[in-house]
């Protein structure tokens, strides 16, 4: 099955940023991470914990201080500027403010290390820019000034610009950041179809675990200045997310679980009340949602002292309290939650 | 999509640029015919192109002062708005200019020094016409002195913003320098470097645009190399880097080519202020496009036709009145300027 060649190597890394002149500030030490050739890696880390400066070191965009990084098993010092321009490309997190710069002609920006000293393009040019537009969707957008853009379809336009850059190794610096849901969605939809169709390598650093837990082929997790590497269900089971979130927990003073079933986490409250639930199977699932979130322990199986069960009357749905012999009735979730947050 | 239809050629340049050069035809000549002496232009034209007799004072107006004069114009502003356009390119600022670097405050300081301090030491009158091209001189090498040190400013710092600081610093160094020396100066002295500070396109004789000429044909030279480069600068130094751009090379090549453009013209015609910035402007507003190669030619064109409006308007009065060139441009960019930045900020390179 290893048929997959390691593109990225990093041995034994030192990576940080310079601080005055020829001092240095070091983020991480002894990084040893691999990516291969048509997977999604995704970086996930704190915030200042390395994320962004890791990408830029690959991206030769900052030195680092020790060890080796290797690019199809070549040192990355032996690379020349324009020969590294070809396999590796790079979307940051920057945002790109120019005015009267239409789609078209900043994707084709991305074929820099390839067209003459004019920047003039011939027709394989122009063949891979229309192939990365198609790649993205991007084909009612061409003739639109770039500034016009929402954020995620700007975001698109880079990505496409990268692609036009037609490079094995493609680095996104939090490429969802500023996105609503679905247009998270869909741009980690388009890395990986890009990844699997092209073969491209592709590594991203989120804040999204979700979506990396869900969606990367690999993750690399920085952790307390360490940093592993491994499948995202294999960083499950070996509890290195769980140490993750510890430390976040102290950092943060924020209450936590990572549900290990799901691959979801929630914010726990303090509230330990136990509710049993019963009724309507269609209705208990989102119900029970509900009441977690304010803080109750909900339990489906065993009747306790305050019940809810949700039943169907006259076509209507109706949740029915009992606390205490006490019998209340509510028509929706919303009431019934208010009115157990105020009185239990 | 097909591939041709999505790079069909774009005929929109075309037809503005045909505009633009028919606009270029008539200023100049329109330039031509302004002066102090009335001259129809009809004789004008003869005089250029044909070798009929006319008026021998004429001939000699139209050919040592009236053409040297509609040369330099013209050169001023293709020179000062390609210059200005690749700083505010380079420094992503919309109010970015030829001085930027401190090219016309350098300038400033090494005529300063020739006019206020060596005169004063040595008793001798600069203004005569050997004088004239000391001060040229002593301009240039005031502005190279500047340009030297945002050079090697420039290799070692990484944040452009750094450098922007410190070109204005060093600027107000120069600046300042000047004051004092103002300040110490005779009074017939000071008239002569404000007359200088306030520009002048007809103090150019026909010999010097032999060497003006090349100056501003080799900075323009090397800006039409940078356009590529210039592109690539639109999305921000860390993009060029990661698509293979040589961030100091382009910094050494742009700097220069500012730095012939700029200061040859500050040299020749004094610090001429405002066309630098705003003519750039008004060329993406034309043009709508923020690709070099395009605003270069757009700068230039654009550059020059205000230019000449300048220089028109400078000589309305009539008679033997005639504005400082300074305060025209300023009086004509400052309301473009303004214009762009209330109505539409999105036309600046940054926003």
């Amino acid at each position: 099955m290893c048929d997959k060649q390691n593109i990225i190597e990093l041995k034994n890394l030192e990576i940080g940023y310079s601080w005055g002149i020829k001092r240095w500030k070091s983020i991480l030490t002894g990084i040893n991470l691999s990516a291969k050739q048509g997977q999604l890696t995704a970086i996930i880390g704190q915030n200042g914990s390395g994320k962004s400066t890791l990408l830029k070191t690959i991206s030769r965009l900052n030195n680092f201080i020790n060890g080796d990084i290797f690019i199809n098993s070549i040192n990355l010092n032996k690379i020349s500027r324009n020969d590294f321009a070809k396999q590796v490309s790079f979307v940051s997190t920057e945002p790109v403010n120019v005015s009267n710069l239409k789609v078209i002609e900043l994707i084709t920006l991305g074929r820099f290390p390839y067209t003459n000293w004019f920047g003039k393009s011939n027709y394989i040019d122009k063949y891979i820019v229309n192939e990365a537009i198609e790649l993205l969707n991007l084909n009612s957008f061409t003739a639109k000034y770039f500034y016009n853009l929402s954020d995620g379809e700007k975001q698109k336009v880079m990505i496409a610009r990268a692609l036009a850059q037609d490079t094995e190794i493609l680095l996104l610096d939090e490429p969802t950041v500023f996105l609503d849901l679905p247009n998270k969605f869909e741009i980690i939809n388009i890395l990986q179809n890009i990844a699997k169709k092209k073969n491209k390598t592709i590594i991203f650093s989120t804040h999204d675990l979700n979506i990396a837990i869900n969606e990367a082929d690999k993750i690399w997790l920085i952790n307390e200045n360490k940093i592993t590497e491994g499948a995202p269900e294999d960083l499950m089971l070996n509890y290195s997310f769980d140490s993750f979130f510890d430390s976040f927990r102290s950092k943060q003073n924020l209450d936590f679980t990572f549900d290990k079933n799901t691959g979801n986490f929630k914010i726990t409250k303090s509230n330990n009340l136990n509710i049993s639930l019963n009724g309507l199977e269609s209705h208990i699932f989102w119900t029970k949602k509900a009441l977690e979130r304010q803080g109750f322990k909900v339990e489906l199986n065993n009747i306790v002292s305050t019940n809810v069960s949700v039943f169907k009357d006259n076509l209507a749905i109706k949740w029915k309290l009992t606390n205490n012999g006490n019998i209340i009735i509510f028509n929706s979730i919303y009431e019934l939650s208010n009115y157990m947050v105020s009185v239990l | 999509m097909s591939v041709s239809k999505l790079f069909s050629p774009n005929y929109k340049y075309i037809i503005l640029f045909s505009i633009l050069i028919i606009l270029f035809i008539c200023f100049t000549i329109f330039d031509l015919f302004f002066g102090t002496v009335r001259i129809p232009i009809k004789n004008i034209l003869e005089i250029i192109f044909t070798d009929n007799n006319v008026k021998q004072e004429w001939t000699i107006i139209v050919n040592e002062f009236r053409i040297p004069k509609t040369i330099t114009a013209i050169l001023a502003g293709v020179a000062l708005s390609v210059s200005g356009l690749q700083m505010q390119t380079v420094f992503k600022n919309p109010l970015a200019g030829p001085d930027v670097l401190g090219i016309s405050s350098g300038a400033s300081l090494g005529v300063a020094i020739v006019l206020m301090s060596f005169s004063s030491i040595f008793a001798f009158d600069f203004t005569g016409l050997m004088g004239n091209s000391v001060i040229i001189i002593s301009s240039w090498l005031g502005s190279a002195l500047i340009l030297l040190l945002v050079f090697s400013v420039s290799v070692r710092i990484k944040d452009i913003m750094t450098i922007l600081v410190l070109g204005i610093l060093f600027g107000s160094v120069a600046t300042s320098a000047v004051g004092i020396m103002q300040y110490f100066s005779t009074e017939s002295m000071l008239k002569s470097f404000v007359i200088w500070t306030m520009g002048s396109l007809g103090g150019v004789t026909k010999s010097q645009l032999y060497v003006l000429t090349p100056c501003i044909a080799a900075g323009l030279i090397i800006a039409l190399l940078c356009s590529k480069i210039l592109n690539a600068l639109l999305l921000g130094e860390n993009y060029g880097k990661t698509m293979g751009l040589n961030i100091k090379l382009s910094r050494l090549l742009i700097f220069l080519s500012t730095s012939i453009l700029a200061g040859s013209i500050t040299a020749f015609c004094g610090p001429i202020g405002f066309i630098g910035i705003a003519v750039p402007h008004l060329t993406r507003m034309i043009l709508k496009t923020s690709l070099h190669n395009y605003l270069i030619l757009g700068s230039c064109l654009i550059g020059a036709i205000v230019m000449l409006i300048s220089d028109i308007i400078s000589q309305l009065p009539g008679n033997s009145i005639t504005l400082p060139i300074n305060s025209v441009t300023a009086l004509l960019g400052i309301p473009i300027i303004a214009f762009i930045i209330i109505k539409n900020y999105k036309f600046s390179s940054s926003s």
